[in-house]
């Protein structure tokens, strides 16, 4: 019986044993496939930021060119420096170096010094040279009596020798008078008639009369020596001699004489030989002619630096010193003077900081430098010829000119601005598409002018995109504005060309993604000729410079303005993902709409796998009639289905298309201020496939 | 032949084990098996063995191994359909269709290591050592639903995760038993005293979980509401942040094996009653007591939240502003916020003494004999721990061949499960009796399908069959 039950007990535990199914339990067999899909949500990000941040926060190094302006509009300033810098100097081209010469320079007449030669005649002389005619007084001789009356009247005359004149052995006068003296030592008045005479020729050159000169008493004539000519030795002629009777007696003595002095006084000689005086001889004066290029009239140069050298020349045998002024050149208000002997060695004067008045003309009030110069001619030593024809030279040179300003006509000249192009230099209008269009934008011209030359600017500038197609700025000409005058600073203006005054709207509207060319010219003078009281002035290191500004500021109207960026993705576990949402939850200030749409790209092929619907991603802020800004609050969402991210799956790129329109489908400006806010959460909703 | 049989026997008796370790749960069917010491340890007046003397030696004379769970493996995994029909899937769905509101996974360990019991005229006193682990894992359904359908469902509302439980322990228990025979046999009432020595435990007060999930998903927020208990021969650790960051090991194996802290006490009590000579009832209940662990006790009490919002780019825009954080700072510091949600800092560990109390069963049942060799049964087992209950009913019928071959076949409704067919064997060869009893027989046959398996096994040295009367 116990074998039976233990037949039973080992029965039944091998029954129980063979009974253990543990398939289940293979879990080699477990299939990976979990068949699970949760949905999660879960938020991503949130910022509570304004615009002006996001745009910071994708500015990279090359937009830096956003701004905000002074009524919080984000604006796009752009500036493009020295689109033309011209310096003053290449405007004009000045001389650095000039020669002048006078001219052969007359010196003329030349001085004397007064010559006094005396001749005193007694009356034994004049008994001895009359031939008895007053023979009758010679018997008297010694006595006392009553001088007799005489009376003797030529011919011939009695002629009797002046001593020789010594200053010169002959002379042409030009200016001047001999004054004849006559002194009457006798005891009775005399009558006396005669001239003076050249001995070598005989012929007279002054004639004299003195009536009735009483004892004691003298008496002078002057007679004009002008033209005449003379040696240095001359005779007295007299051609009458009378004498009344005293009519009380008196001692007679034949050696009584009366004395004719011969004073040649005041006088300039036009040639002769003769012993010179030293002497100046002033009044000389002339002017050197400038000449610029282009008709250019100069009233007045300051110079930084330059040397003015004067040599001169000199064909008479004068000796002396040329002193010669340049009364419109000064430094330190003072003329620049420089003395230079006749046919001498050059002189060098320096100029540095010499103002130079070139309008003292009053016939050519410009381009003209006057000078005056004076003669001192040294005494000369002996006998020389001399001719008031003989004449001086003055050479002079300006070299090393360099001029520190200018006033004057600078005429009517035209400067062409060279042809140039910039690229604006920002992403932004790489990367957009669709219709565009901004409000206000505004490309200014920065001028910086130290020229005071009026001048009018004709510039145009040209807008080119990616395909090719141009448009141009149309702007209208403008004046430049000049400094006062040439102490004053240079004058920075601005000249805006915005809607009112240009095509800037389509310009923009382009956009000008690939460059903006420029070209134009500048017309001095377009007013005509300037006068001396308002000249054109110009500092020789001071230029006109020409910097642009694009000034764009987001007031946009845009209608599906479109964006792309194409980001490479990594190879993750995307496997998983059944279902992807993501969520923007926004109070959006901004008034702008952004629909956003993904493509899911081989960046290497190009091919497309998939795409995501179009879908709004932020909803635009509200704008009234005012332009007053409401927020709205939106919540939009991005949803991926099986297909598409089956494209994700694939791809190895994705392509972000965001859609930017303003409000109202893009018919109404938005204007974007910096301070606008975007309070949004980005949540990701996705079912995942476990 | 016999040696070759008893090889056999053994051997299945090892793959049994083998096999049934993994699944297996407390066993009533060894309630009512005749011939069996160990229905003592159910109710200690009841002794449905006669020998004069029982001794139980360390590691034979008896192991428990049991799992216990709401949901079977195969809701979880089981072959697909179609052509899936050879692979075993994950069928979340089903796994949580299974589910209750409040899910429990529960294994338990039991050894004997030293067994006496001696009878006297009207009394039985018994004495054992016994080693008693069990570890417990609870989680509500709605985490699992979570799981599967994610938060996106529920934006705009708060998804309660449910309580968690973590409760595991590790005790020695030392018994004293004492049952006295009352009116004249009809009655027998008997207790037992258990000294306890807490040598591990980790007790859940409390940890929920909530998440919040905003109407425009723009916030997620965790909630969690914490009490564990813990107690282990270890200590904890801080980083420089004052953040728990792991344990220092201070485990010596002989004092954590002959160690005395934690010292608790317990008690069985129960009384059998034959109302008539076929009809007896029977009562007990069974581990009243608790364990106050009071030495190496930690207390990490943590009520937190955590709401994540995304990353704030609002200063994250310009690195050159001076408020600039960058992408990875604001994770990292997010990363710090959530640390300290899940992390307990050392303010919010405490050593205050905690109790444990014991799982407390209870059992009602009665029999019906149809003669001296057989009879049938019918156990009512309530089971409480933490608040928790759960009942089953277990209706055997138990059978003693030629004195020396015990059988019990079982059926038990538990665990929602209605499937249980239990067996109980046990054969006396000469003084020594080798057992086995599991509640869920069909187990063995589709694990997977299985929601409580258990075995007991073990074998006994038994001494005399005096008194007769003791078995009833």
């Amino acid at each position: 019986m116990k074998k039976f039950y233990y037949k039973l007990l080992l029965v039944t535990l091998l029954f129980i044993a063979n009974s253990c199914n543990l398939d289940n339990f293979d879990f080699g067999k477990l299939s990976d496939d979990v068949n699970i899909s949760p949905e999660f949500v879960m938020p991503l990000a949130s910022a509570d930021i304004t615009i002006w941040d996001i745009i910071e926060s994708v500015n990279d190094e090359n937009d830096t060119l956003l701004k905000v302006g002074d009524n919080d509009v984000i604006k796009i300033v752009y500036t493009e420096e020295g689109i033309y810098d011209y310096q003053v100097r290449d405007l004009l081209d000045l001389p650095q170096q000039k020669s002048f010469s006078s001219g052969n320079k007359v010196i003329g007449n030349i001085s004397l010094d007064n010559v006094l030669v005396n001749k005193e005649v007694s009356l034994r002389d004049i008994t001895d040279a009359v031939n008895g005619n007053i023979d009758n007084i010679i018997p008297l001789d010694g006595t006392v009596n009553v001088f007799p009356a005489t009376s003797y009247v030529g011919p011939p005359p009695a002629v009797y020798a002046v001593p020789d004149i010594t200053d010169f052995t002959s002379v042409k006068f030009a200016k001047g008078n001999v004054e004849i003296t006559l002194q009457n030592n006798l005891p009775v008045p005399i009558t006396m008639e005669g001239g003076l005479i050249n001995r070598q020729t005989g012929l007279g050159f002054a004639a004299f009369s003195f009536i009735n000169l009483g004892p004691g008493n003298t008496e002078t004539i002057t007679v004009s020596m002008v033209g005449k000519t003379i040696t240095n030795q001359i005779d007295f002629r007299m051609t009458k001699f009378e004498t009344a009777s005293t009519g009380f007696p008196a001692l007679i003595n034949l050696n009584d004489k009366f004395k004719l002095s011969m004073n040649f006084k005041d006088v300039e000689i036009s040639e002769g030989n003769v012993k010179t005086d030293l002497q100046v001889i002033s009044g000389f004066s002339g002017s050197f002619d400038f000449t610029f290029e282009d008709g250019v009239k100069v009233f007045e140069a300051i110079l930084k630096g330059g040397f003015l050298d004067i040599t001169s020349s000199n064909n008479s045998q004068l000796t002396g010193t040329i002193n010669l002024t340049f009364p419109q050149m000064k430094k330190n208000g003072n003329p620049v003077q420089v003395a230079i002997p006749f046919s001498g060695s050059p002189n060098t004067v320096g100029l540095s900081n010499a103002v130079i008045n070139l309008a003292s003309d009053i016939n050519t009030p410009y381009n003209k430098v006057p000078y005056t110069y004076s003669i001192t001619v040294n005494a000369s030593s002996g006998y020389i010829n001399y001719n008031s024809t003989n004449f001086l030279t003055l050479n002079v040179n300006l070299s090393n000119l360099d001029y520190k300003s200018i006033k004057g006509d600078f005429g009517n000249k035209n400067i062409t601005i060279d042809n140039g192009s910039f690229n604006l230099d920002t992403e932004f209008f790489d990367k957009i598409s669709g219709n565009f269009k901004l409000a206000n934008p505004e490309l200014q011209l920065i001028l910086t002018n130290a020229i005071g030359v009026p001048a009018e600017v004709d510039a145009d500038f040209i807008a080119q995109n990616k395909s090719g197609q141009t448009v141009s700025l149309n702007p209208v000409p403008f004046r430049l504005a000049t400094p006062a005058s040439l102490t004053s600073p240079a004058v920075n203006q601005t000249i805006t060309f915005d809607k009112t005054n240009s095509n800037i709207v389509n310009f923009i509207a382009l956009p000008p993604s690939e460059s903006i060319s420029y070209s134009g010219n500048i017309r001095f003078n377009p007013d005509g000729a300037v006068s001396s009281a308002n000249p054109n002035f110009i500092d020789l290191d001071s230029s006109l410079k020409i910097d642009l500004g694009v000034e764009l500021p987001f007031e946009l109207q845009v209608k599906d303005l479109t964006f792309e960026d194409t980001v490479k993705i990594g190879s993750g576990d995307m496997d998983m993902i059944k279902s992807a949402e993501l969520i923007v939850n926004a109070i959006n200030e901004i008034p702008l709409d952004i629909d956003v749409q993904l493509f899911f790209i081989d960046t290497i092929s190009g091919q497309q796998y998939s795409s995501s619907a179009k879908s709004k991603l932020l909803t635009a802020a509200q704008i009234s009639t005012a332009g007053v800004i409401t927020p709205v609050t939106s919540s939009n969402s991005i949803a991926l289905d099986e297909n598409e991210l089956a494209g994700l799956k694939k791809a190895n790129g994705i392509v972000f298309k965001g859609m930017i329109s303003s409000p109202e489908n893009g018919t109404k400006t938005a204007v974007i201020y910096s301070n606008s806010k975007l309070n949004m959460n980005v949540v990701i909703k996705s079912k995942i496939d476990l | 032949m016999k040696a070759k049989n008893i090889t056999i026997l053994i051997s299945g008796i090892i793959l049994l084990a083998a096999t049934i370790t993994t699944s297996a749960q407390e066993s009533t069917t060894m309630y009512f098996m005749k011939g069996m010491s160990q229905s003592t340890m159910y109710n200690p007046a009841l002794h449905n063995d006669s020998s004069a003397v029982v001794i139980g030696l360390p590691g034979l004379s008896g192991m428990y191994f049991g799992l216990n769970s709401d949901f079977a493996v195969n809701d979880l995994i089981h072959y697909g359909t179609g052509n899936m029909s050879d692979s075993l899937v994950i069928d979340i769905d089903g796994f949580h269709n299974a589910l209750k509101d409040q899910n429990t996974f529960r294994q338990n360990f039991d050894m004997s290591i030293f067994y006496l019991g001696f009878r006297t005229k009207n009394a039985f006193v018994s004495f054992s050592v016994n080693e008693k682990e069990s570890a417990q894992i609870g989680f509500a359904k709605s985490f699992i639903t979570f799981l599967k359908e994610g938060n996106a469902p529920y934006m705009g509302k708060t998804q309660d995760l449910g309580s968690f439980e973590f409760n595991s322990y590790h005790y020695r228990e030392y018994a004293l038993g004492y049952s006295q025979e009352l009116m004249n046999g009809r009655l027998s009432v008997g207790a037992k005293f258990k000294a306890l020595f807490g040598k591990f435990s980790l007790q859940t007060e409390n940890l929920n979980f909530t998440v919040e999930t905003a109407a425009d998903g723009s916030s997620v927020k965790l909630q969690t509401d914490m009490q564990l208990n813990f107690s282990a021969p270890v200590t904890p650790e801080y980083n420089e942040d004052d953040y728990f960051k792991g344990f220092e090991d201070n485990f010596e194996p002989s004092e954590y094996v002959l160690g005395s802290d934690n010292m608790g006490m317990a008690f069985d009590l129960g009384a059998v009653f034959k109302v008539t000579p076929k009809v007896t009832v029977s009562a007990s209940i069974i581990d009243i007591g608790k364990i106050p662990f009071k030495t190496n006790v930690y207390n990490v009490t943590k009520n937190e939240s955590y709401t994540w919002e995304g990353l704030d780019f609002s200063n994250s825009m310009d690195d050159t502003d001076p408020n600039y954080i960058s992408a990875d700072d604001m994770m990292d510091e997010e990363m710090e916020k959530l640390k300290a949600v899940v992390k307990p800092k050392r303010s919010e560990i405490s050593s205050n003494a905690f109790d444990m109390n014991l799982p407390t069963k209870v059992f009602i049942g009665g029999t019906y004999a149809l003669n001296s060799k057989l009879n049938f049964g019918l156990l009512d087992r309530l089971y409480m721990y933490n608040g928790e209950t759960a009942n089953s009913i277990t209706v055997s019928a138990n059978a003693m061949l030629g004195n020396f071959f015990s059988v019990t076949g079982s059926y038990s409704a538990m665990n929602g499960t209605y499937d249980n067919l239990g067996l109980g064997l046990a054969m006396r060869l000469g003084f020594l009796q080798l057992y086995m009893a599991s509640d869920n027989l069909m187990a063995l046959s589709d694990p997977a399908k299985a929601q409580a398996v258990n075995v007991r096994f073990g074998l006994n040295i038994l001494f005399g069959r005096k008194y007769q009367n003791f078995v009833h």
